[in-house]
């Protein structure tokens, strides 16, 4: 439902894409990347289950003494922090995109709440690709990092933790050969 | 047992101190719902896709 490799996409376009500009490719970070908060959250939306029983068990059972709305407002907050965990750990994934269009290479970026940083980059500027792939996870999943130099004002793009490096570094100086780059 | 008045009022400075710290997180959780909003339409006019609008409504 939500692929992190798609080749020639449709229907979907960025900010500042040309007219006669076409995506290519769209990568965003391998789904296995999403585990650092998902199992977070996962803990904490069964945290009231486990809760009572090790309240019991260090005789500080007292706080399950109190009234019920209270306990009831404590297992709302703790899921709407589920909630949060969730949705933000989803939007960072989702929109933190690299794209290769027939003309640039563009790397979106969301560092935190409210900061945004694109860098965009000439295909035809591109000087070399690498890729590496180091790692349990990225070894089974066959994710890594492509690292790009540019010729231009941003000296390198790096696509972090996409699917299929060796495929993406490929594709990217395929293109640069096309375009009668280096 | 019977329940001493400063029993009582510990019970009731511990409750006060709960209802204080539930209404600042649930202040903070409206002030950080705020930002999400604004965050999810930057996001949105940044990359254009079908799931954007779901992800705008939601």
């Amino acid at each position: 439902m939500f692929p992190s490799y798609i080749e020639n996409p449709s229907n979907i376009c960025f900010e500042g894409q040309d007219q006669d500009e076409t995506i290519l490719l769209l990568l965003r970070a391998h789904p296995i990347t999403n585990l650092k908060w998902i199992i977070p959250a996962v803990l904490i939306f069964l945290f009231p289950f486990f809760i009572p029983t090790v309240l019991v068990n260090l005789e500080v059972d007292g706080l399950l003494n109190l009234p019920s709305t209270y306990l009831i407002i404590f297992i709302v907050i703790n899921y709407l922090l589920v909630l949060v965990i969730s949705f933000e750990g989803f939007l960072y994934w989702y929109f933190n995109v690299y794209i290769v269009t027939s003309k640039n290479l563009v790397d979106v970026d969301f560092h935190s709440i409210l900061f945004k940083n694109i860098d965009l980059a000439p295909i035809k500027n591109v000087e070399d690709t690498s890729s590496s792939m180091g790692g349990i996870l990225k070894s089974i999943f066959n994710y890594g990092d492509v690292f790009v130099q540019t010729a231009g004002a941003v000296k390198s793009i790096d696509f972090l933790s996409v699917p299929n490096p060796h495929r993406v570094s490929d594709f990217i100086l395929d293109q640069t050969h096309k375009l009668g780059g280096t | 047992m019977p329940v001493s008045p400063s029993d009582l009022l510990s019970l009731q400075a511990t409750l006060l101190f709960i209802k204080i710290a539930i209404l600042t997180i649930l202040i903070l959780y409206a002030i950080f719902a705020l930002l999400i909003v604004r965050q999810v339409d930057l996001m949105s006019k940044t990359l254009i896709t079908p799931v954007s609008q779901v992800v705008k409504a939601i």
